[in-house]
C-alpha cells in the first residue's frame, strides 16, 4: 500500500513505449550533472591559477585560455559522443562500445569506472546541495545534521526515480531550465554591461581572498596544466546520454544526438560564457563566497534575480545526481546481462525502471555520504580520472568501429573519434599526473577491485552453467526413494488435509511429526491421535526451549542417517484466514514461516505448503 | 460448492532445459492427476530454444505449456495461471526448483525466483506448493578461461 502511494501503480511491459521522454525531458534528466559543472568550473580553474606563486590578475589572465581549452575538448568530446549514439542505439556508452571494440579488459575498466564516478555524483551533488541549503541564513541550524539532510535528499530522489524515468524527468525538468535560463541571463546581461562599461569589477578583499597577491607572481606550465585538468571537470557527465538512448522516444538514436548536441551547445557556451565574465569582472577564489555568487551579487545586486541564481544552483547542483539515477541502473543492467554484476540488476521492477540498481545506487552513495559525514568535495578529484578513462577508452573503441564497419564517411569518423581519444588520453595523463596525490589514485585501487568482483561473480554464473548441463539420460524419469513427513502443530481439519496430500504421494516412508514443549504435552497428543485414529505412525520430538526449527533439522537429520532417501518432503500445513499478510495470518503462519525459510536451504528437502483455509468459500484472492 | 470436475494437475516450473528441472521430472511420476511443464515466456528467443530442448532432451512425455506473461511479473503470472487452472480441480501441486547453493552469499547473485513464486502462490485454495531445491556441486567445474 505505501509502495503504491510512493512508487505507484504497476506498469505492464506494454506501457514500456509510453515511458520513453523526448528531448526536453531527456536533457533535463541526463545533462542535469554536466550542466551543473558550469556552476563550479571556473572557479575550480581559479583555485589552481590564482594561488601558490601565482596571483589573481596571472590567474585570471590565464583563465579564458584554458576555458577555450576545455570548451575546444567539449566539442570534439561530444562530436565523437553523437557517433557512439548512431553506431550503438541500445545503449551502454563507453562500456558497450569497448566490448564490442576493444575486448573485456578495457570495456570492465570503462565499466568500472563509469560505475565508480555515478556513486560519486550522487554523493558529491547530494553533498554540495546540503551545503548550499544549510548556506541560507535561516537554515544554518542544519549544518551539523548535514548526513541526515543528505540521506533524506537522497530518499527523495531514490523514490522520484523509483516512480519512472518520465515522471522523475518531469518533476525535475524545471529546476534545470531555470538555472539555464537564469545563468543565460547573468552571463548575457553581465557582458554586455560590462563591454558597455557600465559594470565595475568586483572589490578586492585581501581578507577573503585564499591566495597570497592580487598580481604579478609566476604561473608555470605544471600550474596551468593542472587548472586545465581542474576546469575538465565540466565534461564530467557528457557520456550520459549515449548511455541512455534506449530511454528516448523513437527515431531514439536521433533525439538523443539531437538532445547531445544541444547539451554540448549548452554547456559550452554557459561555461565559457562564465569564464569570460570572470575575466572581466574579476571574482577572486574564496571559501566564503563562491565565485559564481561573486558574479551574481554583481551582476543582478542582492535582489530577487540573485536569490533565483542561488536558489537555482542549490537546485542544479542536488540534481546532478539525477543523471547517475537514470544512467547507473542502464549501465548495471547491461553489465549484469554479460554476467559481471548480479543479474537482479537486469531486471526492470513494476514501474519498468531498474528499481534494483536504483536502490544500490543509493545504499552505495548513502554510505559514502554518512563516510565522510557529509562533506565529499574531497572527492571531487577522483571524478576526472574515471571519466577521462571512460572517454578514452570509448573513443578508441570508436576508431576500432570505424576501421571495422567501413561505413559511409568511416574516414572522417576515425579522424573525429581519433583526435577524440588523444585529447581525452592526454587529458587523463595530466589529470593523473597533476592531481595524484589529491585523490586520482584512488580510482587506481578501487577500479581494479571491481574489476575483480566483476570477473568473480562472471566466473561463479559460468561455473553454475556448466554444473546445470544436462543430459537426455538424465531426465527419465525414475522411482524416488521417497520419505515425507508431516508437520503436526495440533490435530485439525488442516492435518487431515495434510496427510491426505502426504498419502497420495506414495512415499516409501510416511511420518507425523510433532515437537513437543513437555512430556504432559507430548502425552497429550498422543492421545488425540489416538482417538483420531490416524493410521500413520506420529514421530514426537521434545524441544523444552520451543525451538521449532532446530528440532525439525535434528529429526531430518535422524532420518536421513535412518534412510538412505533421495528426497525428503516437508509438507507444512498452512492456515489461511484472510490476506495474506492480515494480522491473523501472520500470528498463526509465524512460526511455520520460519520454518519454512530455513528448510528451504536444508539439502535434499522438499518443502510443500498445503493450505487449509478457515472461514467460508470464495473466490481465490 | 461445485464438485470438482476435472482431475488434479502437477505443474512444473521450467526456466531453462538444464538440471534444475530433474528433481521435479523425478517426483512427477509419484503424484496423482495430469503432469505438465510450464515456463513462462518473459523472453520469446529463451521459450523457443527450450521447446527445442524439450524435443530433443526426450521429454514428450511431459507436455510443455508456453504461458504469455502478459505484462505481468513471472511470479504474477504464474499466479494467474495457477487460479485459472485450480477452479474445478481437485487439487493443483506446483512444483518450483530453487538453486541450492553452497555458499548463502551466493544467493546474492540469483535471483530467487523460486522463492518468489512460492511466496506469490501462498494460501490459495487447493493448490500445493513444493519447493524442490536443486543441489549444486561446483567443486569439479573449472570455468574454463574465467
Amino acid at each position: 500500500m505505501l509502495k503504491r502511494v510512493l512508487v505507484g501503480r504497476p506498469l505492464a511491459s506494454s506501457e514500456q513505449e509510453h515511458q520513453r521522454i523526448g528531448k526536453l525531458v531527456g536533457l533535463a534528466v541526463f545533462s542535469s550533472d554536466a550542466i551543473s559543472s558550469t556552476a563550479y568550473a571556473t572557479e575550480e580553474i581559479l583555485f589552481v591559477v590564482a594561488l601558490g606563486t601565482s596571483s589573481l590578475a596571472l590567474g585570471l589572465e590565464t583563465l579564458v585560455p584554458i576555458a577555450l581549452a576545455v570548451a575546444a575538448l567539449l566539442a570534439v568530446v561530444v562530436t565523437s559522443y553523437r557517433q557512439t549514439i548512431f553506431a550503438y542505439p541500445s545503449g551502454g556508452g563507453s562500456y558497450v562500445v569497448s566490448r564490442e571494440n576493444l575486448g573485456r579488459g578495457p570495456s570492465l575498466v570503462a565499466g568500472a569506472s563509469l560505475l565508480v564516478d555515478y556513486v560519486l555524483t550522487v554523493a558529491v551533488s547530494i553533498s554540495a546541495g546540503v551545503a548550499a541549503i544549510v548556506s541560507i541564513p535561516s537554515l544554518r541550524g542544519l549544518a551539523e545534521r548535514r548526513v541526515a539532510l543528505g540521506l533524506v535528499l537522497i530518499v527523495l530522489l531514490t523514490t522520484a526515480n523509483l516512480r519512472g524515468v518520465k515522471e522523475s524527468g518531469r518533476l525535475f525538468a524545471a529546476p534545470t531550465y531555470l538555472y539555464v535560463a537564469v545563468l543565460a541571463v547573468l552571463v548575457a546581461w553581465g557582458l554586455i554591461e560590462s563591454f558597455a562599461g557600465d559594470l565595475p569589477r568586483i572589490p578586492f578583499d585581501a581578507d577573503e581572498f585564499e591566495g597570497a597577491r592580487q598580481a604579478g607572481g609566476s604561473l608555470g606550465l605544471f600550474l596551468v596544466l593542472k587548472g586545465f585538468s581542474s576546469g575538465a571537470v565540466a565534461l564530467t557527465g557528457v557520456e550520459a546520454i549515449s548511455n541512455g538512448v534506449p530511454a528516448f522516444r523513437r527515431p531514439a538514436a536521433r533525439n538523443a544526438a539531437a538532445t547531445m548536441a544541444l547539451m554540448g551547445a549548452i554547456l559550452g557556451s554557459l561555461f565559457f560564457g562564465v569564464s569570460v565574465l570572470a575575466h572581466r569582472l574579476h571574482p577572486f577564489p574564496s571559501h566564503q563566497e563562491t565565485v559564481f555568487s561573486q558574479m551574481g551579487r554583481a551582476v543582478f545586486g542582492e535582489g530577487p534575480l540573485y536569490l533565483v541564481l542561488q536558489v537555482a544552483t542549490a537546485a542544479i547542483l542536488t540534481l546532478a545526481a539525477n543523471t547517475a539515477y537514470a544512467d547507473f541502473p542502464r549501465l548495471c543492467s547491461i553489465i549484469a546481462r554479460d554476467s559481471y554484476l548480479p543479474r537482479q540488476l537486469a531486471n526492470r521492477g513494476d514501474r519498468l525502471v531498474f528499481s534494483n540498481g536504483i536502490v544500490f545506487l543509493a545504499v552505495a552513495a548513502g554510505a559514502l555520504l554518512v563516510a565522510f559525514g557529509g562533506l565529499t568535495n574531497a572527492l571531487i578529484p577522483l571524478y576526472a580520472v574515471g571519466v577521462f578513462t571512460s572517454f578514452t577508452l570509448s573513443q578508441w573503441g570508436m576508431v576500432r568501429h570505424h576501421r571495422r564497419v567501413r561505413e559511409p564517411g568511416w574516414r572522417r569518423g576515425v579522424a573525429v573519434n581519433a583526435t577524440g581519444a588523444t585529447a581525452t588520453g592526454l587529458v587523463l595523463l595530466i589529470v593523473a599526473s597533476t592531481k595524484f596525490t589529491s585523490g586520482a589514485w584512488v580510482p587506481l585501487v578501487v577500479v581494479p577491485a571491481i574489476i575483480a568482483l566483476f570477473l568473480a561473480i562472471a566466473r561463479h554464473y559460468v561455473s553454475i552453467d556448466q554444473a546445470l548441463v544436462i543430459e537426455p539420460a538424465q531426465v527419465r524419469p525414475e522411482v524416488l526413494n521417497h520419505t515425507v513427513v508431516v508437520l503436526v502443530g495440533r490435530v485439525h481439519r488442516g492435518v487431515v488435509k495434510a496427510l491426505q496430500y502426504a498419502r497420495s504421494l506414495r512415499p516409501n516412508h510416511l511420518a507425523a511429526l510433532y515437537v513437543s514443549e513437555d512430556d504432559h504435552d507430548a502425552a497429550a497428543i498422543r492421545d488425540q491421535w489416538r482417538r483420531f485414529r490416524f493410521d500413520v505412525p506420529l514421530e514426537i520430538v521434545a524441544s523444552p526451549y520451543r525451538e521449532l526449527t532446530s528440532a525439525v533439522e535434528g529429526f531430518l537429520d535422524e532420518l536421513d542417517r535412518r534412510w538412505d532417501d533421495d528426497t525428503v518432503t516437508v509438507i507444512i500445513p498452512e492456515f489461511v484466514a484472510g490476506r495474506l499478510l492480515s494480522p491473523t495470518q501472520l500470528l498463526h503462519n509465524q512460526s511455520a514461516g520460519a520454518l519454512k525459510l530455513a528448510l528451504l536451504f536444508r539439502k535434499n528437502t522438499v518443502v510443500t505448503s498445503v493450505p487449509f483455509h478457515v472461514g467460508r468459500p470464495g473466490p481465490q484472492r | 460448492m461445485t464438485a470438482p470436475h476435472r482431475p488434479g494437475l502437477v505443474l512444473v516450473l521450467v526456466g531453462a532445459a538444464d538440471r534444475r528441472m530433474l528433481p521435479a521430472l523425478h517426483l512427477v511420476p509419484q503424484l496423482d492427476g495430469e503432469a505438465r511443464a510450464l515456463h513462462v515466456a518473459v523472453d520469446p528467443e529463451q521459450a523457443a530454444a527450450l521447446a527445442a530442448a524439450w524435443v530433443q532432451l526426450g521429454l514428450a512425455w511431459l507436455p510443455l505449456e508456453l504461458a504469455e506473461p502478459g505484462g505481468a511479473t513471472v511470479a504474477a503470472a504464474v499466479r494467474n495461471l495457477v487460479v485459472r487452472e485450480a477452479a474445478g480441480r481437485p487439487r493443483v501441486t506446483v512444483l518450483v526448483p530453487e538453486l541450492d547453493l553452497r555458499w548463502r552469499w551466493q544467493l546474492l547473485l540469483h535471483r530467487g525466483c523460486g522463492r518468489e513464486i512460492a511466496w506469490h502462490l501462498q494460501g490459495l485454495r487447493r493448490v500445493v506448493t513444493a519447493v524442490l531445491p536443486v543441489p549444486v556441486d561446483l567443486a569439479g567445474v573449472s570455468p574454463g578461461s574465467w
